[in-house]
C-alpha cells in the first residue's frame, strides 16, 4: 500500500537531502563561477575574523595600557571622596579593607596614599602626584615596576621614585637627593629630604612629569596620616569588573566607600572603545551588504539559467515553498563553503598575528593606550568565530531570499518554454 | 452494454486568450471536451493550434481565461499556487518534449523526486522506483546522471517520473517530437503499454501521423478549437 504525507505537509528530511544534493552538484558543475562567489565571500569572512581579532587585540592592548597605569579596574575610595578636592580623605576602618577585597575574589589589589606635592631640586622646582604605595602589591596592578629603566624599585625609607623625563628636566639622577613639600592630613605644610633611588620611563611624557611614588609607609609619615590610606586599586579582567565589583560592595559596610569600575574611571576609553565597535560594525555591515549583493547576483543568475529546471519541479508539484528551499540550500551551502574557507584563513592569520604580533610603534605617536607595548597582537574567542560564521551564513540566506521568491513565483509556463 | 468509465477530465467552455503587443491572442476558444478513464488520447494538429496551452490547462500550470476545468472529481480553474502544486503532485504527471530532467540528478534521483515530493517512505519509494525503471527499460542505468543517457533512454526517464506517483491522469506533450522515429515509436508503445497494464488516462500531442495512429481517440485542434473528435481502433 502506498505511504504518504498528506499534501501541504512540511518538506521531509528527505527532500531536503535531495535538494542539498541538487544544491550542491550545481555548484560544482558551475565550479568557475561558485569559487569566484565563494571566494568574494570568504574574503569578507576573512577580513571579519582579523579585524575583528585585531580590534580585540587592539582593545585589550589598550585597557592594559591605560588601566595600567595607574587606574587599575576596580578601584576603592571613602563615600566623601572626589577628584577635584586637594584634600586628603582617609579611607574608614582600612583593618576590613583587604580581608574585604580578598572575599569578593580581588586577589590583585594596592592600597594607596596619595596627595599632591611639589618637588624641590636645587634651582628646579615641580608640582607632582605623589603616591605611597606597597610595591609589592603596586607592581600586581600597575606598570611602574616593568617601566624602570634605572636603579632599585624596591622603596626603602627616605628613596623616591621619579620618571627619567622628570629627573632630567629637575638635574637628577639616581642617588641624588631632592625635597618634597606636602600639605599634612592636617593642613599644615610638611617637607622631606628623599633619594632618588630609581627611575621609570612609560613613554607617556604627561604621566611620566606628573608622579613619584614612596613607600605607603614613608608616605604616611611624611603626610602625618599613620596607617591611611586614600585608595585600593585592584586588577581584574575587565570583562569580570562589573561582578566583582558588585562582590565587593557587598562585602563593605553601606554608605561609607565607594567602588568604581573602569569604565567609570576611565570613561573616554569606554567611549572610545565604543566607538571602535561602531565604526567596525559599520565596516562590517558595508562588507555584508556587498557579499549579499554577490550572492543575491550569482543566485539571480543561477536562477535565470534553469528557469525550466524550475518550471518542471513546478509541474512535478513542487510548491512555491519546495523551490524557495531549493534555491536557499544552494545560497546557504555558499556561505557555508565561504564560512568554512574564511575562517580556516582567518584563523590561520589570525594565530600568526596572536604569535607575532604587528609593531604599531611606526604608525601611532606615544600615547596612553600603547603604554604596555607597541606590538599589537590579535586576540580571537570561539564566540567571535561563531559570529562571523553566523552573519555569513545570515548573509547567505537573506541574500537567496529574493532569488529563491523569484523563482517561487516563475509562471510554470513560462518557465517551460524557457530556452 | 457496461456502463461507460468515470469522467477523468471535463472542460466546459474553455478559452484562453493572451496579450501579445496589445493585440488578443485567443489560444483556446471555447472547448468543451470530456475524457474517460483509462482513455489513451491523442491531441493532433499544427504548431500554434493550441495544444500545449490546453494540456497546461489540464495540468492546472496555468488557469483559463473563462470556463470551468474539472480533473476527477475537483475543479481546478482558480486554484492558488500551493492548490495547483498539490493538484498536480496528487492528480498528474507529465512528459515534455525536451525531456525536462534535472541534469544534476541521476535516473533514479529523477523518478524519485516526485515520490519525495509526495512523503513516500524510503524503503517503498526505492521499490518503486526501481519497479518503474524497470518497467521502461531502465533499471540498470538507475545510477547513471541523465547527461550521460542518450534521447530516447531521457525520456524513458520522464515517462518513469510521470507514472511512478500513480496518477490518474498522464500529460504528455509532443513526448516524441524530439526523438528519432525508432526512439519515438518506442516512446508511444512504451505509454501505450502503461496506459493498458495502469489504467492510466493519457492525453499526448503530437502532429506525426505515426504517433497519432497509436491513439484510441484523436481530438484534432485548429485555431484554438476542437475541429473532430473521432475514435479509431487498431492501434499499430
Amino acid at each position: 500500500m502506498m505511504t504518504t504525507n498528506s499534501p501541504g505537509h512540511p518538506p521531509s528530511l528527505s527532500l531536503l537531502a535531495v535538494h542539498l544534493r541538487i544544491a550542491l552538484r550545481n555548484i560544482v558543475r558551475h565550479q568557475r563561477r561558485s569559487l569566484l562567489t565563494i571566494a568574494a565571500v570568504a574574503v569578507s569572512v576573512f577580513c571579519l575574523i582579523v579585524f575583528q581579532a585585531l580590534l580585540a587585540g587592539l582593545h585589550q592592548k589598550m585597557v592594559e595600557s591605560a588601566l595600567g597605569l595607574d587606574t587599575g579596574v576596580v578601584q576603592l575610595h571613602g563615600a566623601d571622596f572626589s577628584r577635584n578636592r586637594t584634600r586628603l580623605a582617609p579611607l574608614p576602618n582600612p583593618e576590613i579593607i583587604a580581608p574585604a577585597f580578598k572575599a569578593a575574589g580581588l586577589t590583585r589589589f594596592a592600597p594607596r596614599l596619595k596627595a599632591p606635592a611639589l618637588i624641590l631640586a636645587g634651582r628646579h622646582s615641580s608640582s607632582v602626584q605623589l603616591s605611597g604605595i606597597e610595591p609589592e602589591q603596586e607592581a600586581q596592578v600597575t606598570l611602574v615596576r616593568q617601566k624602570m629603566v634605572q636603579g632599585n624599585y624596591q622603596l626603602g625609607p627616605g628613596q623616591i621614585l621619579v620618571s627619567q623625563g622628570l629627573a632630567d628636566a629637575l638635574g637628577l639622577k639616581t642617588g641624588d637627593s631632592m625635597t618634597l613639600m606636602v600639605q599634612s592630613l592636617f593642613g599644615q605644610a610638611k617637607t622631606g629630604k628623599f633619594t632618588v633611588a630609581g627611575l621609570f620611563a612609560t613613554g607617556l611624557d604627561s604621566f611620566d612629569q606628573s608622579h613619584v611614588y614612596l613607600s605607603l609607609a614613608t608616605a604616611q609619615t611624611l603626610l602625618e596620616a599613620e596607617g591611611a590610606i586614600t585608595e585600593v586599586a585592584a586588577s581584574c579582567p575587565p570583562a569580570e569588573a562589573d561582578e566583582l565589583a558588585t562582590r565587593l560592595r557587598r562585602q563593605l559596610p553601606a554608605g561609607r566607600f565607594q567602588v568604581q569600575v573602569w569604565q567609570e574611571l576611565a570613561p573616554d576609553l569606554a567611549q572610545l572603545m565604543e566607538l571602535n565597535n561602531a565604526t567596525f560594525r559599520m565596516l562590517i555591515f558595508i562588507l555584508f551588504a556587498i557579499v549579499a549583493m554577490g550572492i543575491a547576483n550569482t543566485m539571480t543568475t543561477v536562477i535565470f539559467e534553469r528557469f525550466r529546471e524550475f518550471g518542471t519541479l513546478t509541474a512535478l508539484g513542487a510548491t512555491p515553498k519546495n523551490i524557495v528551499s531549493l534555491v536557499l540550500t544552494e545560497s546557504l551551502l555558499l556561505g557555508l563553503f565561504a564560512a568554512l574557507a574564511g575562517t580556516l584563513a582567518g584563523i590561520a592569520a589570525t594565530a600568526y598575528c596572536a604569535r607575532y604580533g604587528i609593531d604599531l610603534a611606526h604608525f601611532t605617536s606615544a600615547n596612553q593606550y600603547f603604554v604596555a607595548g607597541s606590538v599589537l597582537k590579535a586576540v580571537v574567542t570561539p564566540h567571535d568565530l561563531i559570529l562571523a560564521n553566523g552573519i555569513t551564513l545570515a548573509t547567505a540566506v537573506a541574500a537567496g531570499l529574493y532569488p529563491a521568491w523569484k523563482a517561487a513565483q516563475l509562471n510554470p509556463v513560462k518557465a517551460l518554454a524557457h530556452v | 452494454m457496461s456502463d461507460p468509465a468515470p469522467l477523468a477530465v471535463a472542460l466546459q467552455g474553455v478559452t484562453m486568450t493572451y496579450r501579445t503587443n496589445g493585440h488578443a491572442v485567443h489560444a483556446l476558444a471555447g472547448i468543451d471536451l470530456t475524457l474517460r478513464q483509462g482513455e489513451f488520447v491523442c491531441l493532433a494538429g499544427p504548431s500554434g493550434s493550441g495544444k500545449s496551452t490546453l494540456l497546461h490547462l489540464i495540468g492546472s500550470l496555468d488557469q483559463p481565461t473563462s470556463g470551468t476545468i474539472r480533473v476527477g472529481e475537483q475543479e481546478i480553474s482558480g486554484l492558488s499556487r500551493q492548490e495547483s502544486a498539490l493538484f498536480r503532485r496528487r492528480a498528474t504527471g507529465f512528459v515534455f518534449q525536451t525531456f525536462n530532467l534535472i541534469p544534476v540528478l541521476s535516473g533514479f534521483e529523477n523518478v524519485e523526486y516526485v515520490l519525495l515530493l509526495q512523503g513516500v517512505e524510503t524503503s517503498e519509494r526505492r521499490q518503486r522506483v526501481m519497479a518503474m525503471l524497470a518497467a521502461v527499460g531502465l533499471a540498470e542505468l538507475a545510477d547513471r546522471r541523465v547527461t550521460e543517457l542518450s534521447g530516447g533512454q531521457q525520456q524513458r526517464v520522464a515517462v518513469a517520473r510521470a507514472l511512478v506517483g500513480n496518477p490518474p491522469l498522464v500529460l504528455a506533450d509532443e513526448p516524441t517530437g524530439n526523438l528519432d522515429s525508432t526512439n519515438g515509436e518506442s516512446i508511444i508503445r512504451l505509454l501505450r503499454r502503461l496506459n493498458e497494464e495502469r489504467g492510466t488516462t493519457v492525453l499526448y500531442s503530437s502532429h506525426d501521423p505515426r504517433i497519432i495512429a497509436w491513439a484510441d481517440r484523436v481530438l484534432s485542434l485548429q485555431d484554438g478549437r476542437i475541429t473532430e473528435d473521432r475514435q479509431q481502433t487498431g492501434h499499430p
